[in-house]
């Protein structure tokens, strides 16, 4: 991972977290000759002050963006980016533009979703054929989503209005 | 917690880029999707000239780079 000057520390704008310096990562497949699966991995997060068990500091997400990638063209991007002048402004999808994947007009829709863990899409990578490097996958997923929803304050579409 | 701290054993840390480096990236980020340069990338994202439906995958993408350079 790649991270943002300062990132263990607190400041007033949001710390970036990129995988591959924001390129694809090309994934191995489990069926061999299949057309190869990339994944994207970006984040940006705020440490602020917690109270109780997610306390004295906690990491908090102002931003995300996951891809999975066939062939070099998108299949799926996840994203959540509530800042403004965006209009888009809560979890949602974005479709492949692959032409026997969906119509373009598909593609261009932000699809409502909840709010997506990066769990998550490896779950759905290794869905369309993504061959896991570990055969405890499934455990390792499981604990650290287990840990994510434990600590998040908010799922669904979107966090508490101030 | 235990399962915590087993997590926290297998964890690597990632590593921080100077603003220099997070420059040069977002550059090469926006060039190639866009065709402009990274500070002409957070001028148009921060007016609100990439948010059509057209443009949202690849801005987001390319969006996530701007903390390395604020």
């Amino acid at each position: 991972m790649s991270l943002s000057r300062g990132a263990y520390e607190p400041r007033e704008t949001p710390h970036g977290a990129v995988l591959n310096q924001n390129r694809p990562v090309v994934l191995d497949m489990r069926e061999h000759g299949a057309a190869r699966i990339s994944l994207v991995v970006a984040m940006e997060y705020s440490i602020v002050e917690a109270d109780g068990d997610r306390g004295p500091w906690k990491v908090t997400t102002r931003q995300y963006n996951f891809e999975l990638e066939r062939g070099g063209k998108r299949l799926f991007a996840f994203h959540w980016h509530p800042q403004p002048p965006n209009p888009y402004t809560t979890p949602h999808l974005h479709l492949s533009k692959q032409p026997d994947a969906c119509s373009p007009a598909l593609a261009l829709l932000h699809v409502p979703t909840g709010r997506v863990s990066v769990e998550e899409v490896i779950r759905l990578a290794i869905e369309v054929g993504v061959k896991p490097r570990r055969d405890d996958y499934d455990k390792v997923l499981s604990e650290t989503q287990a840990l994510y929803e434990q600590y998040r304050t908010w799922g669904g579409s979107g966090p508490p209005k101030a | 917690m235990a399962g915590l701290y087993e997590i926290e054993q297998e964890t690597s840390y990632g590593e921080e880029m100077t603003r220099e480096q997070g420059l040069e990236l977002l550059n090469e980020q926006a060039r190639l999707y866009f065709g402009i340069s990274g500070e002409e990338f957070i001028r148009q994202w921060d007016a609100g000239e990439l948010t059509d439906e057209d443009a949202c995958p690849e801005a987001v993408r390319v969006a996530m780079l701007i903390p390395f350079v604020r």
